[in-house]
Protein backbone atom coordinates (compact mmCIF):
# COMPACT_ATOMS: atom_id res chain seq x y z
CA UNK A 1 0.00 0.00 0.00
CA UNK A 2 1.15 3.53 -0.76
CA UNK A 3 0.25 6.20 1.73
CA UNK A 4 0.05 9.96 1.17
CA UNK A 5 0.93 11.51 4.52
CA UNK A 6 0.17 15.03 3.34
CA UNK A 7 -3.46 14.18 2.71
CA UNK A 8 -4.04 12.03 5.85
CA UNK A 9 -6.24 13.54 8.58
CA UNK A 10 -5.19 10.95 11.24
CA UNK A 11 -8.84 10.01 11.62
CA UNK A 12 -8.23 6.29 12.19
CA UNK A 13 -10.97 5.07 9.86
CA UNK A 14 -8.53 2.71 8.11
CA UNK A 15 -7.12 1.48 11.42
CA UNK A 16 -10.48 0.52 12.89
CA UNK A 17 -11.70 -1.01 9.62
CA UNK A 18 -8.66 -3.15 8.74
CA UNK A 19 -9.71 -6.82 8.84
CA UNK A 20 -6.20 -8.03 9.62
CA UNK A 21 -5.29 -5.27 12.09
CA UNK A 22 -2.37 -4.31 9.88
CA UNK A 23 -2.53 -0.52 10.12
CA UNK A 24 -1.33 1.60 13.00
CA UNK A 25 -1.51 5.30 13.67
CA UNK A 26 2.08 6.45 13.66
CA UNK A 27 3.27 9.62 15.34
CA UNK A 28 5.38 10.98 12.52
CA UNK A 29 4.28 9.15 9.39
CA UNK A 30 0.49 9.26 9.96
CA UNK A 31 -0.13 5.56 9.53
CA UNK A 32 2.05 2.51 9.06
CA UNK A 33 1.32 -0.90 7.56
CA UNK A 34 2.57 -4.17 9.01
CA UNK A 35 3.61 -7.29 7.12
CA UNK A 36 0.25 -8.91 7.83
CA UNK A 37 -1.45 -6.63 5.25
CA UNK A 38 -3.25 -8.76 2.65
CA UNK A 39 -3.76 -5.88 0.19
CA UNK A 40 -7.53 -6.27 0.48
CA UNK A 41 -7.85 -2.57 -0.28
CA UNK A 42 -10.65 -1.86 2.17
CA UNK A 43 -8.51 0.96 3.58
CA UNK A 44 -8.30 2.52 0.13
CA UNK A 45 -12.06 2.95 -0.12
CA UNK A 46 -12.86 3.74 3.51
CA UNK A 47 -10.25 6.50 3.68
CA UNK A 48 -12.52 9.55 3.36
CA UNK A 49 -9.87 11.66 1.66
CA UNK A 50 -8.15 9.11 -0.59
CA UNK A 51 -4.77 9.08 1.11
CA UNK A 52 -4.08 5.40 0.42
CA UNK A 53 -3.49 3.74 -2.93
CA UNK A 54 -2.40 0.34 -4.14
CA UNK A 55 1.24 -0.55 -4.55
CA UNK A 56 1.93 -0.73 -8.32
CA UNK A 57 2.44 -4.27 -9.51
CA UNK A 58 0.21 -5.92 -6.94
CA UNK A 59 -2.84 -7.45 -8.46
CA UNK A 60 -5.03 -8.39 -5.55
CA UNK A 61 -8.42 -7.85 -7.09
CA UNK A 62 -11.29 -7.00 -4.79
CA UNK A 63 -11.78 -3.44 -3.69
CA UNK A 64 -15.08 -4.14 -1.97
CA UNK A 65 -15.59 -7.74 -1.13
CA UNK A 66 -18.72 -9.46 0.12
CA UNK A 67 -19.09 -9.00 3.84
CA UNK A 68 -18.30 -12.57 4.86
CA UNK A 69 -14.97 -12.64 3.09
CA UNK A 70 -13.74 -9.44 4.64
CA UNK A 71 -13.18 -11.05 7.99
CA UNK A 72 -9.99 -12.90 8.74
CA UNK B 1 11.21 1.75 33.68
CA UNK B 2 8.94 3.79 35.89
CA UNK B 3 5.84 1.98 37.16
CA UNK B 4 2.56 3.58 38.16
CA UNK B 5 0.00 1.60 40.15
CA UNK B 6 -3.73 2.20 40.14
CA UNK B 7 -6.94 0.31 40.75
CA UNK B 8 -8.67 1.35 37.54
CA UNK B 9 -6.93 2.57 34.39
CA UNK B 10 -9.00 4.20 31.64
CA UNK B 11 -7.35 4.58 28.23
CA UNK B 12 -8.81 7.52 26.32
CA UNK B 13 -10.47 10.68 27.67
CA UNK B 14 -13.45 10.97 25.33
CA UNK B 15 -17.00 10.93 26.69
CA UNK B 16 -16.92 7.16 27.38
CA UNK B 17 -13.54 7.20 29.12
CA UNK B 18 -14.23 10.25 31.25
CA UNK B 19 -17.61 8.89 32.32
CA UNK B 20 -16.10 5.50 33.19
CA UNK B 21 -13.39 7.25 35.20
CA UNK B 22 -15.93 9.41 37.02
CA UNK B 23 -18.16 6.53 38.10
CA UNK B 24 -15.17 4.42 39.15
CA UNK B 25 -13.55 7.23 41.13
CA UNK B 26 -16.70 8.36 42.89
CA UNK B 27 -17.11 4.85 44.24
CA UNK B 28 -13.84 5.17 46.04
CA UNK B 29 -11.18 3.41 43.98
CA UNK B 30 -7.93 4.89 42.65
CA UNK B 31 -8.62 5.86 39.04
CA UNK B 32 -6.20 7.04 36.37
CA UNK B 33 -7.39 8.43 33.01
CA UNK B 34 -4.79 8.65 30.25
CA UNK B 35 -5.14 10.63 27.02
CA UNK B 36 -2.70 10.43 24.13
CA UNK B 37 -3.30 13.99 22.97
CA UNK B 38 -2.20 17.19 24.65
CA UNK B 39 -5.74 18.50 24.91
CA UNK B 40 -8.94 16.70 25.87
CA UNK B 41 -11.69 17.17 23.28
CA UNK B 42 -9.40 18.13 20.42
CA UNK B 43 -9.38 17.57 17.53
CA UNK B 44 -13.14 17.16 17.22
CA UNK B 45 -14.20 14.10 15.27
CA UNK B 46 -17.94 14.35 15.60
CA UNK B 47 -21.08 15.86 14.05
CA UNK B 48 -21.87 17.13 17.57
CA UNK B 49 -25.61 16.41 17.63
CA UNK B 50 -26.92 14.68 20.75
CA UNK B 51 -30.29 13.82 22.26
CA UNK B 52 -31.20 15.42 25.58
CA UNK B 53 -33.12 12.70 27.39
CA UNK B 54 -30.18 10.65 28.64
CA UNK B 55 -28.07 13.42 30.18
CA UNK B 56 -29.79 13.09 33.54
CA UNK B 57 -29.21 9.33 33.64
CA UNK B 58 -25.49 9.99 33.30
CA UNK B 59 -25.65 12.90 35.74
CA UNK B 60 -24.40 15.42 33.19
CA UNK B 61 -25.85 18.85 34.00
CA UNK B 62 -26.59 20.74 30.74
CA UNK B 63 -24.26 23.71 30.57
CA UNK B 64 -24.64 26.69 28.19
CA UNK B 65 -20.84 26.59 28.02
CA UNK B 66 -20.91 23.51 25.79
CA UNK B 67 -24.30 23.92 24.11
CA UNK B 68 -23.80 25.53 20.69
CA UNK B 69 -27.38 25.39 19.50
CA UNK B 70 -30.73 24.19 20.79
CA UNK B 71 -32.73 23.37 17.65
CA UNK B 72 -36.47 22.82 17.88
CA UNK B 73 -36.43 19.75 15.68
CA UNK B 74 -35.07 17.81 12.73
CA UNK B 75 -35.89 18.01 9.04
CA UNK B 76 -35.45 14.98 6.83
CA UNK B 77 -35.10 15.78 3.14
CA UNK B 78 -36.01 13.27 0.45
CA UNK B 79 -34.11 12.92 -2.83
CA UNK B 80 -36.89 14.87 -4.61
CA UNK B 81 -36.61 17.79 -2.19
CA UNK B 82 -39.58 17.24 0.14
CA UNK B 83 -38.98 17.56 3.81
CA UNK B 84 -40.53 16.03 6.90
CA UNK B 85 -40.26 17.95 10.14
CA UNK B 86 -39.90 16.11 13.41
CA UNK B 87 -40.15 17.98 16.71
CA UNK B 88 -37.14 17.46 18.94
CA UNK B 89 -39.31 15.78 21.55
CA UNK B 90 -39.97 13.03 19.02
CA UNK B 91 -36.72 12.83 17.15
CA UNK B 92 -35.67 9.86 19.21
CA UNK B 93 -31.97 9.49 19.68
CA UNK B 94 -31.00 11.70 16.77
CA UNK B 95 -31.14 15.33 17.78
CA UNK B 96 -31.88 17.64 20.62
CA UNK B 97 -28.77 19.68 21.13
CA UNK B 98 -25.80 20.65 19.02
CA UNK B 99 -22.78 20.82 21.29
CA UNK B 100 -19.15 21.98 21.32
CA UNK B 101 -17.21 18.75 21.74
CA UNK B 102 -13.98 20.50 22.71
CA UNK B 103 -15.81 21.94 25.73
CA UNK B 104 -18.18 19.02 26.37
CA UNK B 105 -15.30 16.54 26.60
CA UNK B 106 -13.43 18.81 28.98
CA UNK B 107 -16.56 19.20 31.13
CA UNK B 108 -16.89 15.41 31.42
CA UNK B 109 -13.19 15.07 32.27
CA UNK B 110 -13.60 17.77 34.91
CA UNK B 111 -16.50 15.81 36.43
CA UNK B 112 -14.20 12.78 36.57
CA UNK B 113 -11.51 14.79 38.33
CA UNK B 114 -14.00 16.21 40.81
CA UNK B 115 -15.01 12.63 41.58
CA UNK B 116 -11.38 11.82 42.37
CA UNK B 117 -9.84 10.63 39.09
CA UNK B 118 -6.35 11.69 37.97
CA UNK B 119 -5.46 12.55 34.39
CA UNK B 120 -2.24 12.12 32.43
CA UNK B 121 -2.13 13.95 29.09
CA UNK B 122 0.11 13.14 26.13
CA UNK B 123 0.25 9.62 27.45
CA UNK B 124 -0.40 6.65 25.22
CA UNK B 125 -0.55 2.89 25.56
CA UNK B 126 1.74 0.89 23.29
CA UNK B 127 0.70 -2.54 24.50
CA UNK B 128 -1.39 -4.36 27.05
CA UNK B 129 0.21 -6.45 29.81
CA UNK B 130 -1.45 -9.86 29.70
CA UNK B 131 -0.62 -12.93 31.73
CA UNK B 132 -2.60 -16.16 31.61
CA UNK B 133 -5.48 -14.37 29.93
CA UNK B 134 -5.70 -11.64 32.56
CA UNK B 135 -4.95 -7.99 31.76
CA UNK B 136 -2.71 -6.29 34.35
CA UNK B 137 -2.39 -2.83 32.79
CA UNK B 138 -0.40 -1.39 29.93
CA UNK B 139 3.03 -0.39 28.81
CA UNK B 140 3.20 3.06 27.36
CA UNK B 141 4.81 6.43 27.11
CA UNK B 142 4.11 9.70 28.88
CA UNK B 143 5.66 12.91 27.54
CA UNK B 144 8.42 10.92 25.89
CA UNK B 145 9.18 8.69 28.86
CA UNK B 146 8.49 4.95 28.74
CA UNK B 147 6.60 3.56 31.70
CA UNK B 148 4.33 0.74 32.90
CA UNK B 149 0.93 1.13 34.47
CA UNK B 150 -0.21 -1.75 36.66
CA UNK B 151 -3.97 -1.74 37.13
CA UNK B 152 -6.56 -4.06 38.63
CA UNK B 153 -8.85 -3.21 35.77
CA UNK B 154 -8.01 -1.66 32.41
CA UNK B 155 -10.86 0.03 30.54
CA UNK B 156 -10.40 0.55 26.80
CA UNK B 157 -12.05 3.82 25.74
CA UNK B 158 -9.79 4.51 22.78
CA UNK B 159 -12.41 4.91 20.13
CA UNK B 160 -13.21 3.36 16.75
CA UNK B 161 -9.55 2.63 16.03
CA UNK B 162 -9.10 0.93 19.41
CA UNK B 163 -5.83 -0.95 19.61
CA UNK B 164 -6.11 -1.64 23.32
CA UNK B 165 -9.08 -3.97 22.81
CA UNK B 166 -7.25 -5.88 20.09
CA UNK B 167 -4.06 -6.18 22.16
CA UNK B 168 -6.19 -7.57 24.97
CA UNK B 169 -7.33 -10.29 22.59
CA UNK B 170 -10.92 -9.10 22.18
CA UNK B 171 -12.77 -9.88 18.96
CA UNK B 172 -13.72 -6.46 17.59
CA UNK B 173 -13.41 -7.11 13.83
CA UNK B 174 -16.11 -5.64 11.62
CA UNK B 175 -17.78 -6.82 8.45
CA UNK B 176 -17.46 -4.33 5.60
CA UNK B 177 -21.24 -3.85 5.66
CA UNK B 178 -21.00 -2.72 9.29
CA UNK B 179 -18.54 0.13 8.64
CA UNK B 180 -19.43 3.68 7.63
CA UNK B 181 -16.84 6.19 6.49
CA UNK B 182 -17.53 9.83 7.28
CA UNK B 183 -16.21 13.25 6.37
CA UNK B 184 -17.32 16.66 7.60
CA UNK B 185 -16.61 20.35 7.19
CA UNK B 186 -17.42 23.08 9.63
CA UNK B 187 -18.68 25.63 7.12
CA UNK B 188 -19.02 29.31 7.91
CA UNK B 189 -20.55 32.13 5.90
CA UNK B 190 -23.47 29.95 4.79
CA UNK B 191 -27.22 30.23 4.98
CA UNK B 192 -28.54 27.71 7.48
CA UNK B 193 -31.55 27.49 9.76
CA UNK B 194 -30.53 27.34 13.42
CA UNK B 195 -33.94 25.88 14.32
CA UNK B 196 -33.31 22.52 12.68
CA UNK B 197 -30.82 19.72 12.32
CA UNK B 198 -31.14 18.66 8.69
CA UNK B 199 -30.73 15.17 7.26
CA UNK B 200 -30.57 14.33 3.55
CA UNK B 201 -31.29 10.69 2.68
CA UNK B 202 -31.12 8.57 -0.45
CA UNK B 203 -28.53 8.13 -3.16
CA UNK B 204 -26.75 11.37 -2.18
CA UNK B 205 -25.17 9.24 0.58
CA UNK B 206 -25.55 5.49 -0.10
CA UNK B 207 -25.90 3.52 3.13
CA UNK B 208 -25.73 6.72 5.17
CA UNK B 209 -26.89 10.31 5.02
CA UNK B 210 -25.74 13.90 4.73
CA UNK B 211 -26.21 16.12 7.77
CA UNK B 212 -26.28 19.87 8.34
CA UNK B 213 -26.17 20.64 12.05
CA UNK B 214 -26.27 24.36 12.92
CA UNK B 215 -23.47 25.54 15.19
CA UNK B 216 -24.40 29.23 15.34
CA UNK B 217 -25.16 32.13 13.00
CA UNK B 218 -24.17 31.16 9.46
CA UNK B 219 -22.12 28.19 10.66
CA UNK B 220 -22.87 24.48 10.53
CA UNK B 221 -21.30 21.05 10.60
CA UNK B 222 -21.93 19.71 7.10
CA UNK B 223 -20.96 16.10 6.76
CA UNK B 224 -21.56 12.79 5.04
CA UNK B 225 -21.47 9.12 5.96
CA UNK B 226 -21.34 6.40 3.29
CA UNK B 227 -21.51 2.66 3.95
CA UNK B 228 -18.13 1.02 3.26
CA UNK B 229 -19.74 -1.68 1.13
CA UNK B 230 -21.06 1.06 -1.18
CA UNK B 231 -17.65 2.66 -1.71
CA UNK B 232 -15.60 2.02 -4.83
CA UNK B 233 -13.20 4.88 -5.46
CA UNK B 234 -10.40 6.33 -3.34
CA UNK B 235 -11.47 9.59 -1.73
CA UNK B 236 -15.11 9.01 -2.67
CA UNK B 237 -16.49 10.13 0.69
CA UNK B 238 -15.00 13.63 0.56
CA UNK B 239 -15.57 13.94 -3.17
CA UNK B 240 -19.27 13.07 -2.81
CA UNK B 241 -19.77 15.70 -0.11
CA UNK B 242 -17.84 18.29 -2.14
CA UNK B 243 -20.11 17.70 -5.14
CA UNK B 244 -23.23 17.91 -2.99
CA UNK B 245 -22.14 21.16 -1.36
CA UNK B 246 -21.25 22.65 -4.75
CA UNK B 247 -24.86 22.06 -5.86
CA UNK B 248 -26.37 23.95 -2.92
CA UNK B 249 -26.80 27.71 -3.51
CA UNK B 250 -27.07 28.33 0.26
CA UNK B 251 -23.50 27.09 0.69
CA UNK B 252 -22.01 28.87 -2.32
CA UNK B 253 -20.18 31.51 -0.23
CA UNK B 254 -19.19 29.02 2.48
CA UNK B 255 -15.64 28.35 3.59
CA UNK B 256 -14.45 25.52 5.81
CA UNK B 257 -13.05 26.35 9.23
CA UNK B 258 -12.26 22.74 9.96
CA UNK B 259 -12.41 19.34 8.32
CA UNK B 260 -12.71 16.09 10.16
CA UNK B 261 -13.20 12.45 9.27
CA UNK B 262 -13.77 9.20 11.03
CA UNK B 263 -14.98 5.63 10.94
CA UNK B 264 -18.26 4.49 12.44
CA UNK B 265 -19.23 0.93 13.32
CA UNK B 266 -22.83 -0.08 12.58
CA UNK B 267 -22.70 -3.66 13.82
CA UNK B 268 -24.78 -5.81 16.13
CA UNK B 269 -23.51 -5.95 19.74
CA UNK B 270 -20.22 -7.80 20.22
CA UNK B 271 -20.23 -11.26 21.77
CA UNK B 272 -18.00 -10.08 24.62
CA UNK B 273 -17.06 -6.70 26.05
CA UNK B 274 -14.98 -7.87 29.02
CA UNK B 275 -12.25 -10.31 29.92
CA UNK B 276 -10.31 -10.80 33.15
CA UNK B 277 -9.08 -7.41 34.33
CA UNK B 278 -10.39 -5.78 31.18
CA UNK B 279 -13.47 -3.92 29.95
CA UNK B 280 -14.26 -1.79 26.92
CA UNK B 281 -16.73 1.03 26.45
CA UNK B 282 -18.14 3.34 23.79
CA UNK B 283 -16.80 3.31 20.23
CA UNK B 284 -13.99 0.95 21.32
CA UNK B 285 -16.69 -1.58 22.26
CA UNK B 286 -18.44 -0.94 18.92
CA UNK B 287 -21.38 0.61 20.76
CA UNK B 288 -22.39 3.20 18.17
CA UNK B 289 -26.07 3.46 17.24
CA UNK B 290 -26.06 1.50 13.96
CA UNK B 291 -28.90 3.53 12.44
CA UNK B 292 -27.89 7.09 13.28
CA UNK B 293 -24.15 6.71 13.81
CA UNK B 294 -24.48 8.52 17.14
CA UNK B 295 -21.89 7.41 19.67
CA UNK B 296 -21.95 9.78 22.64
CA UNK B 297 -25.04 8.43 24.40
CA UNK B 298 -23.81 4.86 24.14
CA UNK B 299 -20.33 5.87 25.24
CA UNK B 300 -21.54 7.67 28.36
CA UNK B 301 -24.06 5.04 29.41
CA UNK B 302 -21.59 2.19 28.86
CA UNK B 303 -18.93 4.26 30.63
CA UNK B 304 -21.15 4.76 33.64
CA UNK B 305 -22.05 1.07 33.87
CA UNK B 306 -18.42 -0.01 33.38
CA UNK B 307 -17.10 2.47 35.96
CA UNK B 308 -19.60 1.33 38.56
CA UNK B 309 -18.83 -2.34 38.00
CA UNK B 310 -15.08 -1.69 38.00
CA UNK B 311 -15.26 0.01 41.40
CA UNK B 312 -17.35 -2.83 42.85
CA UNK B 313 -14.93 -5.39 41.48
CA UNK B 314 -11.88 -3.67 42.97
CA UNK B 315 -13.54 -3.26 46.35
CA UNK B 316 -14.58 -6.90 46.43
CA UNK B 317 -11.15 -8.03 45.29
CA UNK B 318 -12.52 -9.89 42.29
CA UNK B 319 -11.57 -8.46 38.90
CA UNK B 320 -12.14 -11.72 37.03
CA UNK B 321 -14.13 -12.04 33.86
CA UNK B 322 -17.23 -13.47 35.57
CA UNK B 323 -17.51 -10.49 37.92
CA UNK B 324 -16.87 -7.96 35.16
CA UNK B 325 -19.63 -9.54 33.10
CA UNK B 326 -21.99 -7.69 35.44
CA UNK B 327 -21.15 -4.64 33.36
CA UNK B 328 -21.83 -6.46 30.14
CA UNK B 329 -25.15 -7.73 31.46
CA UNK B 330 -26.13 -4.28 32.72
CA UNK B 331 -25.38 -2.86 29.27
CA UNK B 332 -27.40 -5.59 27.56
CA UNK B 333 -30.33 -5.02 29.90
CA UNK B 334 -30.22 -1.31 29.25
CA UNK B 335 -29.32 -1.01 25.57
CA UNK B 336 -29.17 -4.29 23.66
CA UNK B 337 -32.78 -4.45 22.54
CA UNK B 338 -32.76 -0.98 20.99
CA UNK B 339 -29.28 -1.55 19.55
CA UNK B 340 -30.41 -4.66 17.70
CA UNK B 341 -33.59 -2.93 16.57
CA UNK B 342 -31.53 -0.06 15.20
CA UNK B 343 -29.20 -2.50 13.45
CA UNK B 344 -32.17 -4.17 11.76
CA UNK B 345 -33.55 -0.76 10.83
CA UNK B 346 -30.19 0.12 9.29
CA UNK B 347 -30.28 -3.02 7.17
CA UNK B 348 -33.75 -2.04 5.88
CA UNK B 349 -32.76 1.61 5.45
CA UNK B 350 -29.81 0.59 3.29
CA UNK B 351 -32.17 -1.23 0.91
CA UNK B 352 -34.53 1.71 0.33
CA UNK B 353 -34.57 3.25 -3.12
CA UNK B 354 -34.82 6.95 -3.76
CA UNK B 355 -38.41 6.34 -4.84
CA UNK B 356 -39.20 4.74 -1.47
CA UNK B 357 -37.57 7.61 0.42
CA UNK B 358 -39.63 10.05 -1.67
CA UNK B 359 -42.88 8.26 -0.83
CA UNK B 360 -42.11 7.96 2.87
CA UNK B 361 -41.08 11.57 3.30
CA UNK B 362 -43.95 12.85 1.17
CA UNK B 363 -46.34 11.08 3.54
CA UNK B 364 -44.56 12.31 6.65
CA UNK B 365 -44.52 15.87 5.33
CA UNK B 366 -48.30 15.81 4.95
CA UNK B 367 -48.75 14.94 8.60
CA UNK B 368 -49.24 17.85 10.93
CA UNK B 369 -46.01 19.37 12.21
CA UNK B 370 -44.62 17.92 15.40
CA UNK B 371 -46.90 14.93 15.21
CA UNK B 372 -45.66 12.10 17.36
CA UNK B 373 -43.88 9.06 15.99
CA UNK B 374 -46.92 6.80 16.27
CA UNK B 375 -49.23 9.09 14.32
CA UNK B 376 -46.57 9.45 11.63
CA UNK B 377 -46.29 5.69 11.34
CA UNK B 378 -50.05 5.27 11.16
CA UNK B 379 -50.17 7.81 8.34
CA UNK B 380 -47.50 5.84 6.52
CA UNK B 381 -49.26 2.50 6.98
CA UNK B 382 -52.45 3.98 5.59
CA UNK B 383 -50.85 5.43 2.50
CA UNK B 384 -48.12 2.95 1.61
CA UNK B 385 -48.98 -0.39 3.19
CA UNK B 386 -46.56 -2.32 0.98
CA UNK B 387 -43.68 -0.05 1.89
CA UNK B 388 -44.37 -0.29 5.56
CA UNK B 389 -44.92 -4.04 5.68
CA UNK B 390 -41.18 -4.43 5.54
CA UNK B 391 -40.77 -2.43 8.71
CA UNK B 392 -43.54 -3.91 10.79
CA UNK B 393 -41.35 -6.57 12.38
CA UNK B 394 -39.04 -3.80 13.51
CA UNK B 395 -41.71 -1.76 15.18
CA UNK B 396 -42.80 -4.62 17.37
CA UNK B 397 -39.35 -6.11 17.87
Amino acid sequence: MIFNNHRCLRCGTCVGSCPTNSIFLHETTGIAFTETCIECALCIVVCPVGSISRTPGTNAEPVCRPAQESRV
Amino acid sequence: VKTIETDVLVVGAGPGGSTAARFAARNGVRTLLIEKRQEIGSPVRCAEGIAKGWLEECEIPPDPGWIACNPEGARIFSPDGNCAVIGSGHAGDEVGLVIERTLFDKALARLAVEAGARILLKTYASNVTVSNGTVFGITGNSMGEDFDIRAGITIAADGFESQVARWAGMETGLETCDITSTFQYRLCNIECNPSYCDFYVGSCAPGGYIWVFPKGPGTANVGIGIGASRLQDPGQVKATLDRWIAGKPEFSEGQALEMVAGGISTNKPLAAMVSSGFMMVGDAARLINPLTGGGIVNACISGKLAGETAAQAVKQGDTGKIFLQKYEQAWRDRMQKSHIRNWKAKEKYNQLSDDSFNKIIQTLSEAKPHANTLSLLLALVKKHPALVADFVDLLWA
